[in-house]
């Protein structure tokens, strides 16, 4: 125990009752985010208003050396938010505010707790959108995005978080104000780029200012099925190879076929291995051709069908089901691990087969989603909460499926970040001096170290007071 | 796979956290104690004995408005409200509501008599021009009072005369009259009977109905709810069973989604589970019976639809639509009373914060949330706001009266009866469907 009344009385002062979170109940909702193999408990939620109150905050708790870490809407699933010895939590859902919106520059500056759909939705009367679309978009934040450099199924041709990132407003973890803008061309270090994607451990990020972009002039959505994931994985290499750039390539297998038509009644057909969702977009003249060239790419692979959305209904629902794929699992089994591997697109039919086997070696079901056009994977080993002896085959299936990755070239994360779940596998992923090097440059913005501490970089105290789940956690 | 102890809550909860944003009371608070993820969170905490169930964590759960908004959000299907019903007799069992409360929310849908008293006192208050004083009042706030003026909602005469059965009728259908709806907006039901049978639809007077059951659901009364239930159960499937009915149809979206309920709530009675599904199968809001069976375009629309200027904006009544999966159907019952297609108000999956009888318990949530939506409609210029129930149309006005916000609210089923009485002797048939 960390915290006396006195400092909780000043951070009281700061945040005001409405920005304290202290009963039992409420701290235990705050003990894990989406990823619920590892919990714990923070002593204190605080959830304040401006990036003043921010400051101030900040300012408290280095000054009485406590260690904190941020927080959005807890949807990652790397345990980024877990607050394993760490005392204080500090949310981003109270600074909510759409500061400003300049369609002539096509930027919008938004606090770091709006959530990501909110700024398209404010947009889209003037034909605009915010382009990053992570799956969690109705629900994940800016400030989330930002910290795990955030992708989406559009990422093939849009880019991620960092591709549309202009500017930052942050506090440090000494509680100085920061503020990075990027107007254009980059002068000096790239400092907007080393802190999106650092997790949330070089101070609290309160505001973003953001790239708006038009809405494309038309979109083509196809849904190509094949006999098994196999086929579709080599499918996406022919597209690419055929001169094509689609906005996005997503596949999903059977397991999640059944999943999400399950809960949306897409009506995929039944029998299909796999399903390849191609979207590609831009200038009307044009588009029906390379929607002739990707049909025949599928066609060349097995697929049994191609078909393209009818209207914005049919392509919304294909959508709705692709999106909320990872939710949806919930209709299959109790609890599952998202994993997020990535290799050379090239390589994808490798990776399904050594799934494959994983899957069979520790008897688990593995369901496999991938932005297919990034050689990114996500395998989701399903497994009971409640059999411990499960739980520990899902950390090493999961282990070697991303040692798998990396054998083949590839990375440990896509877009979930490192947290507390990849830790062990960053010294497999980097030699000690990278890592070094690493540590030395979150020291620039976080020497005290109280930023979100034993995160993303394996440290020697890394004993952390973790608990597994328990009988019945909820996970 | 095995489910275990989960099951009967069906789905479990995978804790992605997608339903966060809906929630309006962690909208509104930013603590996740005040989301669905937090409350099956604690839910199940308490359930596994990790949690102790204390004063702290019964208020997560009872700042929860029953919205159902979470539900339409999570992918996985969770069944939330089957999960917080399953909960709330323990909620009412802990010492945290007065007994003064217990005795008047018991009374609530029993007695009338409170509704008529109060109803009578609220026009006298309101003569006086206490209105806006009113307002600030508990439960007494929420009744509609003398509306000679904007907000309340106006109590229109009957017109006997029009009221015909139709020789030869579409569909035959029960009324519920839902018992708050009754006494707080006598004009709806006679509205309603109106606008069916003017759409060649026949009302089956079907007596001795009895309260949803969904305020003592609400409030942990398990077998009580139960019971009116099965009440209601022998009545209207009676009915349907014999043939005298084809649908039973509601005007207050809170007691239809209870209905709705009902075939889930009476599942693991062997006696009643075909006939509680039957009902739950075969009730209609009123909108979307009339776009199912199809309706009578009124050929004046708007002549006295909104009765002021500026435009309609429709909001979509929680139980409406996240309870029965009801949303184009009011909107265009709109448009055909007015001509035109409604705007939205914004946030409409959003709760206003009437909920049953949220808005009498917590008080400052849900006036956070009705000022929410007086700040949008003011925002809309809508001079008139459509929603198809009778408590949001109540919580609205008063969110409306305490902004200073001249605008109307009305039921679109009030909108149609009414645009069809500035189109007289319109006598085209419904384009029907069957
Ligand atoms: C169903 C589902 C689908 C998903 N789909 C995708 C996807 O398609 N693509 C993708 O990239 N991710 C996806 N994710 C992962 C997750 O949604 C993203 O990582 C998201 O950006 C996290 O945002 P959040 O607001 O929930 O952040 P949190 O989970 O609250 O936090 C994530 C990390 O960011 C840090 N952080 C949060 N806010 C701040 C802040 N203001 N300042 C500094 N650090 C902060 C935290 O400390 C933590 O380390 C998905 C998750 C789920 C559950
Ligand atoms: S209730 Fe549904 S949407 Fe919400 S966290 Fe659980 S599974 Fe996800
Ligand atoms: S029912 Fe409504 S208030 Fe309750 S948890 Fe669900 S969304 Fe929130």
């Amino acid at each position: 125990m960390l915290l006396d009344t006195a400092i909780k009385k000043r951070l009281r002062d700061i945040v005001g009752p409405e920005g304290m979170v202290e009963g039992a109940a409420a701290l235990k909702v705050y003990e894990c985010d989406g990823y619920t193999l590892e919990k714990a408990k923070p002593e204190l939620v605080l959830l304040p208003g401006s990036t003043d109150e921010v400051r101030r905050v900040l300012c408290e708790l280095h000054g009485a050396g406590i260690p904190f870490v941020p927080r959005g809407a807890g949807t990652g699933v790397s345990g980024g938010c877990l607050p394993a010895g760490i005392p204080v939590m500090v949310g981003s859902s109270r600074m909510r505010r759409i500061r400003s919106i300049d369609l002539d520059n096509a930027r919008a500056e938004v606090e770091a707790g709006v959530v990501n759909l909110e700024i398209s939705r404010a947009v889209a009367e003037h034909g605009y959108y915010y382009a990053p679309d992570p799956s969690s978009q109705s629900a994940c934040t800016i400030g989330g995005n930002v910290a795990e450099n955030s992708g989406g199924p559009h990422t093939l041709k849009y880019g991620v978080t960092l591709n549309h990132v202009l500017g930052l407003e942050m506090v440090l973890p000494d509680g100085e104000l920061l503020r990075i803008e990027n107007n254009g061309e980059q002068v000096g270090y790239d400092l907007l780029g080393i802190v999106t994607g650092s997790e949330g451990t070089l101070g609290v990020i309160t505001a973003a200012i953001v790239k708006l972009l038009k809405k494309p002039e038309a979109v083509a959505t196809l849904l190509a099925v094949f006999p098994g994931v196999l086929e579709a994985s080599r499918a996406v290499s022919d597209i690419i190879a055929a001169g094509l750039l689609p906005a996005a390539m997503e596949m999903m297998d059977a397991m999640v076929i059944e999943a999400v038509e399950a809960a949306y009644g897409f009506g995929f057909p039944d029998d299909a291995g796999a399903v390849l969702i191609v979207e590609l977009d831009g200038l009307e003249a044009g588009l029906d051709a390379a929607c002739v060239r990707v049909v025949q790419a599928c066609e060349g692979q097995g697929a049994s069908e191609v078909r393209r959305a009818a209207d914005e209904e049919e392509r919304a629902l294909l959508w709705k089901s692709r999106k909320r794929a990872f939710g949806a699992m919930g209709r299959l089994t109790p609890a599952y691990c998202t994993q997020d591997g990535v290799v050379p697109r090239s390589r994808l039919p490798e990776i399904v087969e050594i799934i494959a086997e994983v899957s069979q070696r520790h008897s688990l079901r593995i369901a496999t989603l991938m932005h297919a056009g990034d050689g990114n994977v996500h395998p989701l080993i399903l497994y009971d909460d409640k059999d411990q002896s499960q739980v520990e085959h899902v950390i090493m299936a999961g282990n070697e499926i991303l040692g798998a990755c990396l054998d083949l070239g590839g990375s440990v994360s896509g877009e979930h970040g490192i947290g507390v779940e990849k830790i062990a596998l960053m010294s497999q992923a980097f030699d000690q001096e990278a890592l070094q090097a690493m540590a030395d440059l979150r020291a620039v913005f976080n020497p005290s170290g109280l930023c979100n501490p034993h995160k993303v970089l394996p440290s020697d105290r890394s004993c952390m007071e973790v608990k597994r789940p328990g009988p019945r956690g909820g996970g | 796979m095995e489910f275990g102890d989960g099951l009967e809550l069906g789905l479990p909860c995978v804790h992605c956290g997608l339903c966060l944003d809906t929630c309006p009371t962690y909208k509104i608070s930013g603590s996740e104690a005040a989301s669905p993820r937090g409350r099956i969170y604690i839910m199940e905490a308490i359930g596994a004995g990790e949690l102790a169930f204390d004063d702290e964590a019964a208020g997560h759960l009872e700042t929860c408005l029953g919205c159902r908004a979470c539900e339409s959000a999570c992918p996985s299907g969770v069944d939330y409200s089957r999960r917080i019903d399953e909960f709330r007799p323990r909620l009412a069992a802990s010492k945290r509501r007065s007994e003064l409360w217990r005795k008047f929310s018991r009374r609530l849908h029993g007695n009338t008599r409170i509704f008529d008293v109060g109803l009578k006192a609220a026009r006298v208050v309101d003569s006086l021009g206490l209105r806006r004083l009113r307002r600030r009042i508990p439960f007494f706030s929420l009744l509609p009072g003398r509306t000679a003026s904007s907000n309340g909602v106006e109590l229109s005469p009957l017109q006997r005369s029009n009221v015909h059965q139709p020789p030869y009728p579409r569909a035959r259908v029960a009324l519920l009259r839902g018992c708050i709806a009754d006494r707080a907006m006598p004009g709806l039901n006679r509205d309603a009977v109106e606008v069916l049978q003017r759409n060649g639809i026949e009302i089956v007077e079907l007596h001795d109905q009895v309260c949803c059951g969904a305020l003592d659901l609400h409030e942990g009364r398990r077998s009580e709810a139960l019971a009116l239930a099965r009440a209601n159960v022998d009545i209207f499937s009676g009915a349907l069973q014999r043939g005298e009915v084809d649908f039973v149809v509601s005007t207050a979206a809170g007691c239809g989604a209870q209905l709705r309920e009902y075939g889930k709530l009476l599942g693991g009675d062997s006696d009643y589970r075909e006939a509680a599904a039957l009902l739950s199968e075969r009730h209609r809001d009123i909108c979307e019976l009339l776009v199912e069976l199809g309706f009578e375009k009124p050929r004046a629309p708007g002549a006295t639809a909104g009765g002021k200027a500026g435009a309609l904006a429709y909001h979509d009544a929680c139980h409406l639509l996240h309870g029965c999966k009801v949303e184009a159907a009011p909107r265009a019952i709109c448009e055909a009373a007015t001509g035109t297609a409604p705007l939205d108000l914004g946030e409409n999956s959003i709760c206003c914060g009437s909920a049953g009888t949220y808005n009498l318990q917590q008080r400052t949530m849900a006036g956070r949330l009705g000022a929410r939506k007086a700040e949008l409609a003011r925002i809309s210029g809508a001079g008139v706001i459509a929603v198809a129930n009778v408590g949001c149309m109540l919580q609205l006005s008063r969110a409306l009266d305490l902004a200073g916000l001249r605008i109307e609210v009305r039921h679109p089923i009030e909108l149609l009866a009414q645009a069809y009485r500035g189109s007289p002797g319109a006598k085209a048939g419904p384009e029907a469907k069957r």
